[in-house]
């Protein structure tokens, strides 16, 4: 029986080049730690960074392939996907940084921790790059396992079990939103590649499908903003943050931030651009109640963790400011909103963890009193990460709040600037306070010696350098934004 | 669209809540209330119910081996249709399956130095992740 041999679509290897450096990477380590008992958390730590950065370069190589789309459709290859990918992995290997003195200090499973984040971060560089709905649900689904086992690494603890327990629950419920949207938009368009949905909408629909594709659209909707937070899907958060090791917060705070975005962003602007004037005033209505929620409930945190939650919560809202302008700063203002945003908050984090001591028994705001005595370089660097979270100029917060405000303004959304406004003020209040007590207030117990690990110094380092070098020339990565937004606006 | 579009979505959701409040109202006013042992035993596949309290502990290592057991059944599955197909695939075919076995089995080799084979040592957890696993 002799057959034709089947037609297999076209590939094109640089467009997951480095998502499969990252999973050779991650089977490489997990073997490897598990492999040699001995095998010392610094070799495996070392491998980790390193295969980042063969990631990186895969990323930076596969840019100049120019772009297009492969695997039949379903990946895309672009300036969009790669700016969103090196971002990605820059604050994966930031969090490794700052996830070695947990291992050290806690005596964590050095190989489990740096293959989850490993293979998590290879989830988030596929959402990026995902121009089929298919594929962004595995990419999720990919990121959002391993994320769930790394909140609850701190197993032994009652916090992290109820952590990871609501994240998995409310993940799954919605990853099956997201997965019926997927559904029923392609019974409304007839496929699922973003491309398709975006002829198919200019077409126009045929009539009774409309039920369908709006249906989809609000789905998909729902799946999205419970991974970016977006109020009211936000409710797993702050438990989430407190739970997990202040490392994997970091990390899940920069990654499915950026990966959710970047799939509201492309599916919005390209597969679903038809239908701007619906979308947008759903995430409008989403974006107000998301940073004045936020925003407020921030103030009356006392536990810094969560107070960074209800922060991130706002950040998602000024975000979808960028998403709800449609034009091209819009894009190009989120793309470095995400890009800034990931490094401050890892670059948070690991302050969050030095501070902490031993089982991060240290995150209330009383322990931040008088930090600048005992570890003075934590606290500076603390400080300027939360100015830059509050945006005030010059730091690379104030910037990406610019831009993206700038764009809402272009689009004519000013009533909802002005809100976005006086939430950031709102917020300002909460950042100033922990900056006060660090600075200006003693500290009411007797003096202990620091135990800060070296690697979350460095890791708090590079937040800090990045802040500092893009409040004061931020050029290089807005125009690097602006020609990663060019290709969906073609 | 316009919002008196969304209508039907209201009518919907008060249409579905007044369903499930009548139901349950109307089956607790009209329902015949006669229990007996077998009506309230707990339904458990058409077996007898397991006697005592349910919420008894059962031992963790059962999932480890339900984990392992659908990673190689998912391996199954995807060899079955591609060994149809194998011809056809050529080459190309070939070299994926054989990235995807090898995934599987760097999984493999992590789980068994991980002891995820020995029934004694997950028992005692020596090498389970460094922890200690109560069984």
């Amino acid at each position: 029986m002799t057959q034709d041999p089947l037609v297999i679509p076209g590939v094109n290897l640089w467009a997951i080049a480095p998502e499969m450096v990252m999973v050779a990477g991650a089977m490489g380590i997990l073997v490897l730690g598990a492999g040699f008992k001995k095998s010392h958390p610094l070799i495996l730590m070392a491998g980790a960074l390193a295969t980042l950065l063969g990631a990186a370069i895969a990323a930076i190589l596969a840019l100049g392939q120019g772009s297009g789309f492969a695997f039949d459709g379903t990946i895309a290859m672009d300036g969009f996907a790669g700016f969103l990918k090196l971002v990605i992995i820059a604050s994966a290997a930031v969090s490794v940084l700052a996830g070695y003195d947990y291992i050290q200090r806690e005596r964590a499973a050095a190989p489990e921790y740096l293959g989850l984040l490993m293979l998590a971060t290879t989830g988030m560089m596929l959402m990026a790059a995902a121009a089929d709905l298919i594929t962004v649900f595995l990419a999720l689904e990919t990121f959002s396992l391993a994320l769930y086992v790394m909140a609850a690494f701190r197993r032994q603890r009652l916090d992290s079990q109820e952590g990871a327990f609501k994240y998995f629950l409310s993940g799954s419920f919605a990853s099956a939103f997201f997965l019926y949207g997927v559904a029923l938009t392609y019974g409304g368009t007839g496929t699922t590649r973003l491309e398709g949905i975006a002829t198919s909408l200019s077409e126009g629909l045929k009539p009774g499908t409309e039920v369908l594709v709006f249906s989809g659209l609000a789905l998909l909707l729902v799946g999205l903003a419970f991974k970016v937070a977006a109020v009211p899907f936000h409710m797993w958060t702050p438990d989430v943050y407190q739970g997990a090791p202040a490392p994997v917060t970091g990390f899940m705070a920069a990654g499915s931030k950026v990966a959710g975005f970047a799939v509201l962003l492309r599916a919005l602007y390209t597969g679903f651009h038809e239908l701007v004037t619906d979308w947008q005033p759903i995430l409008i209505a989403l974006a107000l109640i998301t940073m004045i929620f936020g925003s407020v409930v921030a103030v009356a945190q006392t536990n810094v963790k969560r107070m960074l939650a209800y922060s991130s919560i706002a950040h998602s809202g000024f975000l979808l400011i960028g998403v709800i302008a449609a034009n091209q700063r819009g894009l190009s203002g989120a793309l470095f909103y995400l890009g800034s945003y990931s490094f401050v908050i890892v670059g948070s984090f690991a302050v969050i963890y030095a501070v902490g001591r031993a089982g991060e028994s240290r995150v209330e705001l009383n322990d931040y009193r008088g930090l600048w005595n005992r570890q003075p370089f934590m606290a500076v660097a603390l400080a300027v990460m939360l100015v830059s979270l509050a945006g005030v100029p010059p730091t690379a917060g104030f910037w990406a709040k610019l831009e993206v405000f700038l764009a809402a303004v272009e689009a004519g959304q000013v009533p909802l600037v002005v809100a976005a406004l006086l939430s950031s003020v709102v917020a300002v209040f909460f950042y100033l306070r922990v900056i006060v007590l660090m600075f200006l207030q003693e500290e009411e117990w007797t003096k202990e010696v620091p135990d800060t690990g070296a690697t979350s110094g460095l890791a708090a380092a590079v937040g800090l350098a990045v802040v500092a070098v893009l409040g004061v020339y931020p050029t290089p990565l807005l125009d690097f934004a602006r020609q990663a937004s060019l290709v969906l606006f073609r | 669209m316009t919002l008196e579009s969304y209508f039907p979505i209201l009518l919907f959701a008060v249409l579905v809540t007044i369903f499930g409040v009548l139901s349950l109202v109307f089956s607790r006013l009209l329902g015949p209330d006669n229990p007996n042992p077998a009506k309230l035993a707990p339904y458990e596949c058409g077996i007898t119910p397991v006697e005592g309290s349910v919420a008894e502990r059962l031992p963790v290592r059962f999932y480890v081996i339900a984990m392992l057991f659908i990673i190689f059944d998912v391996e199954t599955v995807f060899l079955y249709p591609w060994a149809v197909v194998f011809r056809r695939l050529g080459i190309a075919g070939a070299i994926e399956m054989a990235v995807f076995v090898a995934l599987l089995f760097g999984a493999y080799v992590y789980v068994w130095r991980r002891g995820g084979f020995d029934w004694e040592e997950i028992e005692t957890g020596e090498r389970a992740a460094g922890e200690v696993t109560h069984v």
